[in-house]
């Protein structure tokens, strides 16, 4: 059978599976999904190709040399990081400065750590430093906030340093001083001096990779790069390789954190980029998608075992951040702003002694030994395992991946805690569940109503394995109208489908310390720069009807905060200016709310950017079959509902039966291959003509 | 102190004001407050266990919702990345459920201001709704000047319900000296002015008269409008999720839930004191740097009373205020509270007034802890004191009591702490006043299971950090020579204090800036070390002019750490003490050395392999590898183990023949396996009914009885401070006075029970004394 042309493949490798999602022109989109592969995650990657291809009906050649766009987020970067198996990397930084990985700017205890571990000093701990003492070359040179050279580069030190490259024979340089984000040249010498004596070795200069101010930050997000950068190298090719092998017709893509798609050279460039690309994905995708079927304003949630990662897109943007936390370190690295917590359904239920209360985490049991259901090992109450005795997740369907779920074991575990709490063992499972609902709660308001939105305004959106369950809690409960569950059951598959698509899209920066009145002449300077090496890198890409985006990180002179501001159009004037302070100030008050900016003291601009993007397609929405008249739920079983306080029989749906237009009212469970939706008491869900599931969280009052 | 003596009412309201306002507010049991403010009282007093976890999970992430908006607002470093402010979720009369993870004994003196507002002014001018109140008064709770509350009550239908609170240090509002920090202050007067409660907003409106009264005496009146904004944002904010919640959940199911996190912190609270056999554990210590001409030390002392399942704590011992680093009494009780915590209120989500339910105070009035009206306040180097001194006497109170002793650790960073506030012209052009926190780094001092945390930072400020160097060249007219770790700076034990890095600045890009040396004289540390920990060093200032920088670093050297930059300023020397500006120019550096953690145990019980990494990482010498520590290596860097064990045996009975005798010999061995322990080497023995001992919990020696001091029972070994490691100061060069480490050993085996610090010819104070004893 000859292939139809133009298919559109994303591939997200996870921890557990790697799904694969083949979009045809139409629109018809097709799973493939496979065990990852740690030991060589290509094996995987093309294995989850040649899975969808089969369900096609196609072979992995016909589909391959159908395909115009093979978009990849992969999680080869995040592993090592978190497994400490990059490479063995030696940091060049500024002398006076090797300790700043050490100090940590006295952040080690508390970044990413749980309030418990900050305020119990027992179980309180600091991370090692990214790069131990021996591998760190301190550089006699020195630059200051303004860019002025004090000391000049010491050669004799770059020298010195070359040798301890041979001496200890590291895989990779990252070379990291005190300002050179304002002026760099210190760090390209450094780096040209490193090429020539080791032309193949993987160099990393933070100017390049993080051009931010923090020399703490920054110098972890060049080793971090440098770490993965030579395995990353290594597998991008074998990506790109084994595609083209299998007769792929378009080329690779690869997605970065700042929800954009990149040619191998970038990645290979920057792979540190890469990291957290296939949830980002999903983000980018929902957006889109939420575009499509009308929605501007949605939050999105994905609640898997461990955690729930959230974002939202008003207006529909999604918003940036600059900072983040990797690994218990600060690593600067622009990455749709995704909020996490740790709650999910591994999340362990506990009694505290001394007080005699119900605790929910922060503790997680994982994926092993998992939830005490799985049959694991796992010995503690997990929320799956109170969800299980609820009856919200059937004891008879296996999970995908062939598990079977032990209900009398995790209905021993639940009453043996609800005993010592004086409980009833369903009063005590719904108790963890409104517990652990609560904190993702409580995130949802962090994201919404401290950034001066109301998550009443906005459309819930869920994926991720656990998020059936507990959205219509969690949902409820923040005052959200609806939940969208997007494509029903390709949810489970939905950082797939984000990558899909996402298009290409780079950003070039320039950094600047710029005050008000601005000096407008330089910041023409700047912008023309920056427009020649975006419209370089698209030339260079053959890339077609490319949009620029200009936007700006601004702050009050006499605050801290920068928030991102897109930049007035024409020519760099005094409407001009007055215009980008107009535009500051409505996004500075949309992020922190009224009042919040002290304008009278002025502005600073600090950094200037470009991003130069292909445009974006809006996804194919293709009607379904309408049902043609009303469910049949497939059986009935005893589900306990808090609103009620009783177990109640409570139809169950298998979802693959719901057709378009059907609608389904709670209390009642639509159970996927992947996931389970719980409609509670009071809600309904409804079947889009899309594949959508909706869960209308309240009356019609 | 003398307390208000009459029977507290509406009538003697005024005298009470002031007897408050002189010598220092301390709330009691029953608030007499004005009776036509209502209070809500409804309360659903059986809240289930779901209820309680959500509702109080809520409030905790309404207080970090609350300091989020107060950091997104503030323009201050201080504030966003020192996170030196706080806040409070409290009841109606002030008791605080919850407390923000950021700078702890500014919240602890929640309870204090919101109380004394309600005794003081529901009268007159009243307590409303759409009322915020600003206060900055040390005597009504507040550690200085600068750390200014804004409060505001939460009415429903028309009752009072709860309050909202926060602290922010700002960081210039006027005083002799830009800053505030008054290190030569002999009185308040000198200091900036400040003022008890009012109201800064009225009926929902913020009062511009107030406004424009607050910021006048300012140097830098915007940021005081700036960060007066932001505490007025995070309150409204506060206020209004709150409101919400009330919606949500009921008032009184709210209430109860609110009554409930203090009960149960109380009962947790009162188990872990219940498990501490009865006792008395006291700390006495000296203290120096009282004023920049007054050299002497000063004595401070703390006792933690265990009775029961209650704590009485009292600073009765401590001399009369004198110079700038008192603290007023309600400042005490909130750094006890702080002390307190890591050991006994770990769990609870910073429920501050379920501790205080468990606790009693009892002050000296006047002295350099309970400071009465005028006495200068504003260094706030009493309030660090005390709480280093409370929380070493809460660890080593707790150091012998099993699971518990496990969330003891000895001294952190900031116990003697400095204080670099800077003012001039910045590179700018601009006058500026601002302070680094780099003085306040530092190591958590060790636990009885580990090493201390490198870098870890003080216990008062839980989730603070110290920012990055460019942060501060960005606003701070100078360049960060080197922040360089001392791999060697950690206290000395069986666990090692964590370790903390020096650093050195140069004036860059400035006509004229200046650094202050303020704070104690840090030569007389105080951060101790438990059970026979080494203390850790309490780090120094040091300055030199006219250097040959701009040499060295046109010629392409920096000095990259301490020994580098005494080559290039062979004449620096430790900064004067307490002097507020200390030039640095383009030609001056100056250095400081923040404060590591202390150590735990005798270090001749250091695990041998770990003390063969140390000497790897340059944690130690070789020389303290071999007679500190008593380890003996062999050629390839391996233990020699059997070498090891006789080294160890024969320097125990070299410190014997060294030691002076006990004061008070006891003789014979007793069974100490399973034995309580009033500290970690302490064991207390019934031999026979009536006959109590204390003996040493790793051979059995008898050191005392019970009713005595086992202190006398031990041998003690002196080594003067700056013999410790060369970096520690001698206190003589400081104070004009040498002190000591006294180690205390048992007569027997010659293990370290116990160090403290103290002149030659102290007798040793009794540290711990059974209840029923003579004192």
């Amino acid at each position: 059978m000859t292939a139809p042309d133009g298919y559109s493949i994303g591939v997200d490798i996870g921890g557990t599976f790697t799904d694969c999602l083949v979009v045809a022109r139409d629109g018809t989109t097709t799973v493939g999904k496979v065990s990852s592969t740690p030991s060589d995650l290509s094996v995987g990657f093309f294995g989850s190709i040649a899975a969808a291809a089969e369900q096609i009906g196609l072979d992995e050649r016909s589909l391959l040399s159908a395909t115009t766009k093979l978009a990849h987020g992969t999680t080869a970067g995040i592993n090592a990081i978190v497994t400490g198996t990059g490479a063995k990397v030696l940091l060049l930084t500024t002398k006076g400065h090797a300790d700043s990985i050490r100090a940590m700017a006295g952040q080690g205890r508390v970044l990413g750590a749980t309030i418990e571990e900050i305020l119990d000093y027992s179980i309180s701990s600091r991370p090692d430093p990214v790069v131990p003492r021996e591998r760190v070359c301190e550089i006699t040179e020195r630059i200051d906030f303004a860019g002025d050279v004090i000391v000049a580069m010491s050669d004799d030190d770059i020298g010195r340093s070359l040798d301890r490259i041979d001496e200890l024979g590291v895989d990779a340089v990252a070379i990291s001083f005190l300002w050179s984000f304002v002026n760099p040249s210190h760090e390209q010498r450094a780096r040209e001096r490193v090429a020539q004596r080791f032309p193949n070795l993987f160099v990393s200069c933070s100017h390049d990779v993080a051009p931010r101010i923090g020399e703490y930050g920054r110098t972890v997000s060049t080793v971090m790069n440098a770490a993965i950068g030579p395995l990353m190298v290594a597998y991008i090719d074998r990506i790109v390789q084994g595609a083209a092998d299998r007769g792929l017709a378009g080329e690779v893509l690869f997605g970065l954190c700042e929800g954009g798609l990149v040619p191998a050279e970038e990645a290979r460039r920057h792979p540190l980029g890469t990291v957290q690309s296939g949830p980002v994905a999903g983000v980018v995708g929902s957006a889109l998608f939420a575009r499509a079927m009308g929605y501007e304003n949605i939050i999105v949630t994905d609640m898997g075992g461990t955690t729930l990662d959230v974002a939202t897109i008003a207006n529909g943007e999604v918003s940036f951040s600059e900072e983040n936390e990797l690994e218990r370190q600060r690593v600067y690295l622009r990455k749709v702003d995704v909020e996490s917590i740790g709650a999910g359904g591994g999340s362990i239920a506990w009694v505290h002694e001394d007080s005699g209360t119900l605790r929910v985490g922060p503790r997680s049991a994982g994926a092993v030994p998992g939830p005490i259901c799985y049959g694991r090992g796992g010995s503690e109450v997990t929320v799956t395992d109170a969800d299980l005795v609820l009856g919200v997740l059937n004891p008879d369907r296996p999970l995908a991946g062939g598990l079977t779920l032990d209900v009398d074991a995790a209905q021993r575990g639940v009453s043996e805690l609800a005993a010592r709490l004086g409980m009833s063992t369903l009063e005590c499972a719904a108790g963890i569940v409104e517990i652990v609902d609560s904190r993702m709660e409580d995130l949802i308001r962090r994201v919404t109503i401290q950034r001066g939105q109301d998550p009443r305004g906005f459309t819930l959106w869920a994926y991720g394995g656990a998020s059936g369950a507990h959205a219509g809690l969690y949902g409820r409960d923040i005052g959200a109208p609806e939940v969208v569950f997007p494509l029903g059951d390709a949810a489970s598959v939905w950082s797939a489908y984000g990558l899909v698509s996402l298009q290409q899209s780079r950003s070039f920066q320039a950094n600047a310390l710029l005050r008000t009145p601005f000096d407008l002449e330089r910041v023409s300077g700047l912008l023309h720069d920056l427009e020649l090496q975006a419209r370089k890198y698209a030339d260079a890409r053959a890339m077609r009807d490319i949009e620029l985006v200009w936007r700006g990180d601004m702050k009050y002179s006499l605050q801290v905060f920068e928030v991102e501001t897109e930049l007035p159009d024409g020519d760099v004037d005094e409407r001009w200016a007055a215009e980008l302070m107009a535009n500051f100030q409505r996004n500075y008050e949309g992020r922190f709310g009224r009042g919040s900016g002290y304008a009278e003291a002025g502005a600073v601009l600090t950094a200037l950017r470009v991003t130069v993007r292909s445009p974006a397609t809006d996804p194919v929405l293709r009607p379904e079959r309408a049902a043609d008249g009303p469910p049949a739920p497939e059986s009935t079983r005893d589900v306990y509902w808090s609103e009620t306080r009783a177990a109640e029989p409570t139809p169950i749906y298998w979802g693959p039966t719901l057709l378009a237009g059907v609608v389904i009212d709670g209390p009642a469970i639509a159970e996927y291959p992947n996931t389970t939706i719980a409609v509670r008491p009071g809600q309904s869900l409804r079947r889009d003509d899309f594949g959508n599931l909706i869960l209308k969280l309240k009356g019609d009052a | 102190m003398t307390t208000f003596i009459e029977e507290p009412s509406l009538e003697n309201e005024l005298q009470r004001r002031r007897h408050s306002l002189q010598h220092g507010y301390i709330p009691t049991d029953r608030l007499v407050v004005d009776p036509s403010l209502e209070f809500w009282a409804e309360s659903d007093d059986d809240v289930d266990v779901i209820t309680y976890e959500v509702i109080r999970s809520k409030l905790w992430n309404l207080n970090i919702d609350h300091g989020d908006t107060i950091r997104r607002v503030s323009g201050s470093n201080l504030v966003v990345e020192g996170y030196d402010f706080n806040c409070a979720v409290t009841t109606e009369i002030g008791d605080a459920v919850t407390l923000g993870a950021y700078s702890m004994f500014f919240a602890g003196c929640a309870d204090e201001v919101i109380k004394w507002t309600l005794e003081h002014r529901s009268m007159n001018v009243g307590v409303h709704e759409g009322d915020i109140w600003l206060q900055d008064d040390p005597w009504v709770g507040t550690n200085h000047q600068m750390d200014v509350a804004v409060y505001a009550p939460v009415f429903h239908e028309g009752k009072l319900f709860a309050w909202m609170y926060n602290c922010v240090h700002q960081r210039e509002i006027g005083g002799s000296q830009p800053g505030g920090f008054i290190q030569d202050a002999s009185d308040v007067f000198l200091e900036p002015t400040f003022m008890p409660p009012i109201k800064l907003a009225d009926h929902g409106v913020v009062r511009e008269d107030i406004v424009d009264a607050w910021v006048r005496r300012s140097r830098l009146p915007d940021l005081m409008v700036l960060e007066l904004n932001s505490q007025v944002a995070g309150l409204r904010f506060a206020q209004q999720r709150f409101v919400d919640m009330i919606a949500r959940y009921g008032a009184p199911t709210l209430r109860g839930v609110m009554r409930r996190m203090i009960r149960t912190t109380a009962n947790a609270t009162a188990a872990r004191l219940a498990r501490l056999p009865d006792a008395v554990w006291r700390d006495e210590r000296y203290v120096a740097g009282a004023r920049q001409d007054d050299p002497k030390l000063y004595k401070i002392c703390m006792s933690f009373e265990k009775i029961g399942d209650r704590l009485l704590v009292s600073n009765a011992g401590t001399d009369p205020a004198v110079g700038s680093f008192n603290i007023a009494p309600g400042v005490f009780r909130a750094t006890v509270l702080n002390g307190l915590q890591p050991t006994l209120g770990y769990d609870q989500y910073l429920c501050a007034a379920g501790i205080l339910q468990q606790l009693d105070f009892e002050f000296e009035q006047g002295a350099i802890t309970s400071a009465s009206h005028p006495s200068a306040v504003s260094t706030s180097l009493g309030t660090l004191v005390a709480l280093t001194q409370a929380h070493n006497l809460g660890a080593k109170m707790v150091s012998g009591a099993g699971e518990l002793s496990t969330h003891a650790f000895a001294s952190p960073s900031a116990h003697t702490t400095s204080n670099n506030a800077m003012f001039g012209t910045d590179q700018y052009g601009n006058p500026f006043a601002d302070l680094t926190l780099d003085t306040v780094a530092g190591g958590v001092g060790a636990f009885n299971h580990r090493d201390g945390i490198d870098h870890g930072g003080p216990v008062f400020a839980v989730a603070g950090r110290i920012s990055d160097v460019e942060k501060y060249e960005q606003t701070l007219p100078f360049l960060y020579l080197y922040r360089r770790e001392l791999p060697e700076s950690g206290g000395h034990g069986r666990w090692r204090g964590g370790v903390t890095f020096a650093c050195a600045w140069v004036g860059h890009k400035t006509a004229n800036s200046f650094i202050a040396s303020g704070g104690l004289l840090k030569s007389v540390t105080q951060g101790m070390g438990i059970c026979g920990g080494y203390p850790a060093t309490g780090g120094y200032n040091w300055h030199a002019t006219d250097t040959a920088v701009q040499a060295w670093l046109g010629g392409g050297r920096v000095p990259g750490d301490p020994a580098e930059l005494r080559e290039l300023a062979p004449h620096g020397d430790l900064a004067p003490v307490k002097k507020y500006d200390n030039r640095l120019g383009v030609h001056d550096v100056f250095e400081v050395l923040p404060n590591p953690g202390a150590g735990w145990g005798d270090p001749l019980q250091r695990r041998a392999e770990l003390v063969a990494l140390d000497l790897r990482d340059g944690r130690v010498d070789e020389g303290e590898a071999a007679s500190l520590y008593g380890v003996v290596l062999d050629t390839s860097g391996e233990v020699d183990e059997p070498a090891t064990a006789s080294r160890r045996e024969q320097l125990c009975k070299e410190r014997l023949v060294e030691a002076r005798v006990p004061r008070l010999p006891a003789s014979g061995t007793v069974r100490v396996l399973d034995r309580p322990r009033v500290i970690e080497g302490v064991a207390l023995v019934d031999v026979e009914p009536g006959t109590r001992w204390f003996a040493c919990a790793g051979c059995g020696q008898v050191l005392s009885p019970a009713h005595a001091a086992y202190r006398l029972g031990c041998a003690e070994l002196d080594i003067p401070m700056a013999d410790i490691s060369p970096l520690f100061v001698a206190p003589i060069r400081e104070t004009g006075e040498e002190l000591v480490m006294r180690r205390l050993l048992c007569p027997a085996c010659g293990v370290l029970i116990d160090t403290y610090v103290c002149r030659p010819d102290d007798v040793p104070f009794m540290d711990v004394v059974m209840r029923g004893a003579a004192h």
